[in-house]
């Protein structure tokens, strides 16, 4: 598996000694194989053949981290060739599933120009049976453009599509994504000669490289189709061509950014400005500028409004900041937590590389507009969708920090990456989490335990306690840079919440995974667009009924009903007036422990039970 | 302290990195002992475990993220895995990293006599309960002999200590005995030859203290097969859980079978000379055992299935107090019913007898010759 890196990036000793790790990690492998079926162990032969190929690379970079500096051959391109290798395996995992989110948009607007020349979509809904997409299930999103004439465009930019076609026309889909992983791996060798530019050295690049071209979010971008990667890459190429002053290298850079995604305009803007010497590069600025705006509005017509230059109130944007700190479905703490240095790094601004400093500047304009938004999570799409571009100069942060983190924190961001990273290419259709405030490790808890583990995950999308406990203790450590042994605090965290969690909570959501579920349905419904901006609930009708663990006393239920609908909680039945939008009643719950509600008539939206 | 470099705070201050380093268990210990459930005793077990890996770090002296790491990781089979097999198998798994990374990097000159007491604990002192402290005092002081005197790598050492039976006591001795022999001037082929030829006439419970005899002696002459033996090492470690089963049904464990879902009980014991007829549609599989049988040959057929040799031993001669007195052997196709954890386990060893195409009825009898209280027991039969 590893054997052609090997050979890329390694010699002498440290190349003889990984062979015979690998070599020996196979014969281990066969040999827990063979004992699956006489001890009755009960696991998905795909993920543990999946979390072993993740756990050799780990072992591999590993190894090419702390190996003799003689023993490694190490340079830009030899990296960009081995992220490279990796995506290519990469990309069937991805495809176990279809392609999801905004992918099959991308890929039929390239069909589109393949096959007809121009970007009405009409005819490749009507005919989504011969579409490499394999999703017959394909509309127009909502708020795509619709021509004069009953055009049907996509709201999505058509450069990545442009991009793609080449691929495409190879090998349709896999060649589609092969373009991306493409992009893939010359943001690595541009992310490593960043590195060497900023006089990173080279040993902290070798050990930070796995974490950001095969750590989440790049590798579950890298091998699906979406803007972010090759945003990615243009954006690192124009942080270097600006820090080398070479215009050559940071316009086109730039251009092509802008293409991507028009809310990289704000991006572009800042370092525009920042480029600005003489009345000649303002003017280069603005046409610059202006070419991807006119061809944007151009072609993807009017999805976007000049309203949207407004940001939104200061509470929305603390949320949406913390959020992308913190939240345990979409923060980078729990999807990418070696970055979460990258945020440390921010405090000690003046140490950092100038490329840090100027493309997190860059951005901040970007950010701005980002965290109020109600979507700053990314919506459907893998996490952290929003920053990938930025992933390479937080890890710039991390590199130029590098040093002076412990190497237990680093231990540990490594076990819960190479976790991410085993789930999400096993799992791929589990990088796409609803938006309902739980997250995949609370639910597996919740799942497991029958008991409410969502609450202890900080979450922005369905604001919580945790989520005000972690933000103040988040400035608390930012402000006195407190420094703490992360082995010495984690098994204290996790023993506490282990035991908190199993116990009733304050506040039951009723469409939780703890909730045992006896008949009725989500609301909304699974895959409502914009499930974050309703407030969700498990409607029950007569004969349905739920159980959860919850604290003896009164509680206020919230609900909506249509009609007037009884409940029974223990043994007093309750009944649930028709509301117009979201009522509550006052209940009793009879003592702590498991509670059985049911639906004796009518029909109602539970919404969630508070207690008092 | 950036990774990749020897603790200062280890390799200048140890006097500190012992506190550090019992601190550290200190704490890890009460925070499992919240977190581990009690399902098993080996899950009651995880604060020993975590003080065990703790331990590895502390003498590995480098990398002690890893070991933390390492120790903090056995929490996630404890609050994730619900499937008590999965679980277990996963600490050992974890267990078995975090050791074999310590051996791999410990100084072996000053390691070796520690990681062995610790492979030894892992090994043989789960379940506590369980332990007859002065029997496994002596495998372990001869596990410390057979390092320090004898010249033995731990790998090997673990193997021989593992699978030293401590019933009857005289058996205690033989790490002490494999040390001298160890000693002896003589060509370590010439021993390994003489205890093959022993070993093929011998019952199966020597039988298997002389392969692994062999193994001991030959394991510094392995050469080409350096990385699959350590392969096979970790592997067969990381299933300290059951450290019983690789020490007495290795490997007729590879060979067993689940029960099939479609199996019925029947649970009927035959005395010498008795039959039992039961109605079969078609071809038939039945799960036989011996009771009482322990002490009669390998191969004694104690009764007939529908004419086909019932050859099974008792159920339970691998009990770690019957096994070496024992005479059995384990059947070919052994049922996959592990009982106990740690060194008591034990693999209930009834065997499965495919009946192919019986008239109707499968006539089921004792051998009339078995000794008095012997029984043949029928324990289930699976209908194709």
């Amino acid at each position: 598996m590893t054997v052609i890196p090997a050979f890329l990036l390694l010699r002498g000793n440290a190349l003889r000694r990984w062979l015979a790790i690998e070599f020996g990690a196979w014969i281990l492998l066969g040999a827990l194989a063979l004992f699956v079926r006489p001890f009755q162990i009960q696991i998905d032969p795909y993920l543990a053949v999946v979390t072993f190929g993740v756990c050799v690379i780990a072992a591999f970079f590993a190894c090419v981290a702390l190996a003799d500096p003689l023993d490694v051959r190490w340079s830009a391109n030899r990296a960009a060739v081995v992220a490279a290798l990796f995506y290519a395996v990469a990309i069937p995992l991805m495809l176990r599933t279809p392609i999801d989110g905004d992918e099959p948009y991308y890929l039929l607007e390239t069909e589109s120009i393949v096959h007809d020349r121009d970007l009405d979509l009409s005819n490749q809904y009507r005919d989504l049976r011969h579409s490499a997409t394999g999703r017959t299930d394909l509309g127009p999103q909502l708020g795509d453009p619709v021509g004069r004439r009953g055009e049907q465009y996509s709201r999505h930019e058509p450069f990545l599509a442009l991009l793609m076609i080449p691929g495409y026309l190879i090998g349709r889909l896999p060649g589609a994504i092969a373009v991306i992983a493409l992009f893939g791996a010359l943001l690595a060798r541009s992310t490593v000669r960043l590195f060497e530019d900023e006089g990173i050295a080279d040993a902290t690049t070798r050990a930070i490289f796995p974490f950001i071209a095969l750590g989440p979010p790049i590798i579950f971008y890298a091998a699906r189709i979406w803007p972010e990667v090759p945003a990615a890459f243009c954006f690192v190429e124009a942080i270097r061509g600006m820090r080398q002053r070479r215009a050559a290298r940071w316009m086109p850079a730039l251009l092509a950014f802008v293409l991507l995604k028009l809310r990289f305009l704000l991006v572009a803007v800042i370092l525009v400005v920042r480029a600005f010497r003489r009345r000649s590069h303002a003017a280069i600025a603005i046409g610059i500028l202006a070419v991807p705006v006119a061809i944007v509005a151009f072609t993807s017509g009017n999805v976007h409004r000049w309203a949207e230059l407004i940001p939104g109130s200061p509470m929305a944007m603390l949320r949406g900041l913390f959020g992308l700190l913190l939240d345990g479905a979409a923060g980078i703490l729990f999807q990418a937590p070696i970055y979460v240095f990258a945020v440390i790094a921010l405090t000690r601004w003046r140490a950092m590389p100038p490329a840090f400093r100027l493309g997190i500047s860059s951005c901040a304009l970007y950010l701005l507009y980002l965290v109020p938004r109600l979507e700053w999570h990314g919506g459907w799409s893998p996490p952290l969708r929003y920053i990938v571009f930025l992933i390479p100069i937080l890890g710039l942060g991390a590199a130029a920090l590098w040093e002076r983190i412990s190497s237990q924190a680093i231990v540990a961001c490594a076990a819960w990456t190479v976790a991410l990273v085993a789930h999400g290419m096993a799992y791929p259709w589990r990088l796409f989490h609803i938006q309902n405030g739980e997250n995949v490790v609370s639910e597996t808890l919740s799942a497991i335990w029958h008991s409410d583990f969502s609450r202890l995950f900080p979450s922005f999308i369905r604001p919580n306690f945790a989520a005000v406990v972690a933000s103040i203790a988040t400035i608390i450590v930012l402000i006195i840079s407190l420094r703490f042994r992360a082995a010495w605090l984690l098994p204290v965290i996790i023993a506490i919440a282990f035991v908190f969690g199993r116990r009733a909570g304050d506040r039951i959501e009723f469409e939780d995974t703890h909730v045992i579920h006896r008949g009725g349905g989500l609301y909304p419904q699974e895959f409502q667009v914009q499930r974050f901006a309703y407030r969700g609930g498990w409607i029950v009708k007569q004969g349905d009924s739920l159980s959860f663990l919850a604290r003896a006393g009164p509680s206020k239920l919230q609900y909506s009903a249509g009609a007037t609908s009884m409940i029974q909680i223990g043994r007093d039945a309750y009944v649930l007036p028709a509301t117009s939008g979201y009522g509550a009643i006052e209940v009793n719950i009879p003592h702590t422990g498991r509670v059985e509600l049911r639906c004796l008539s009518g029909t109602a939206n539970l919404d969630r039970m508070d207690h008092e | 302290m950036p990774i990749g470099r020897v603790t200062p705070a280890v390799t200048q201050l140890r006097g500190s990195a012992v506190g550090e380093w019992l601190a550290f268990a200190i704490v890890m210990a009460i925070a499992s002992y919240f977190v581990a459930p009690a399902a098993t005793p080996i899950d009651r077990a995880l604060p020993f475990v975590v003080v065990l890996i703790s331990t590895c770090g502390f003498i590995a002296q480098r990398f002690p993220a890893f070991f933390q790491i390492a120790a903090l990781l056995l929490f996630a089979p404890a609050i994730f895995i619900a499937d008590e097999h999965t679980r277990l198998l996963a600490y050992g798994l974890v267990a078995a990293a975090a050791f074999a990374f310590a051996l791999a990097i410990a100084n072996v000159a000053h390691a070796s006599v520690a990681l062995t007491v610790i492979g030894v604990l892992l090994l043989r002192w789960i379940p506590l309960s369980q332990v007859i402290v002065w029997r496994e005092v002596i495998v372990m002081i001869g596990a410390v002999v057979l390092v320090t005197v004898g010249g033995l790598k731990p790998a090997p050492t673990l193997a021989i200590a593992l699978l030293t039976p401590i019933f009857p006591a005289k058996m205690l001795l033989f790490p002490f005995v494999v040390a001298i022999l160890l000693l002896l001037p003589i060509p370590r082929l010439a021993i390994a030859a003489a205890f093959a030829v022993f070993g093929y006439y011998a019952r199966y419970s020597i039988t298997i203290l002389c392969i692994v005899l062999i193994i001991a002696v030959l394991w510094d002459q392995r050469h080409l097969l350096n990385v699959p033996a350590y392969a096979a090492a970790i592997a067969l470690f990381a299933l300290w859980p059951w450290s019983g089963i690789v020490a007495r049904a290795f490997p007729a464990i590879l060979f067993a079978e689940p029960p099939s879902p479609k199996s019925q009980p029947v649970w009927v014991a035959l005395s010498r000379g008795e039959t039992f007829t039961i109605d079969v549609p078609r071809s038939a599989t039945v799960t036989a055992s011996g009771a009482n049988t322990a002490s009669l040959p390998a191969g004694r057929i104690v009764g007939w299935i529908d004419g086909r040799a019932a050859d099974v031993p008792d159920f339970g001669f691998m009990r770690r107090e019957h096994f070496f007195s024992s005479r059995n052997r384990p059947p070919r196709t052994p049922l996959a019913d592990i009982h106990d954890y740690g060194a008591a386990s034990w693999l209930h060893t009834a065997g499965r007898i495919r009946v192919a195409a019986p008239a109707n009825t499968l006539r089921i009898s004792a051998a009339p010759d078995l000794p008095p209280r012997t029984k043949l027991q029928i324990e289930a039969v699976e209908f194709e």
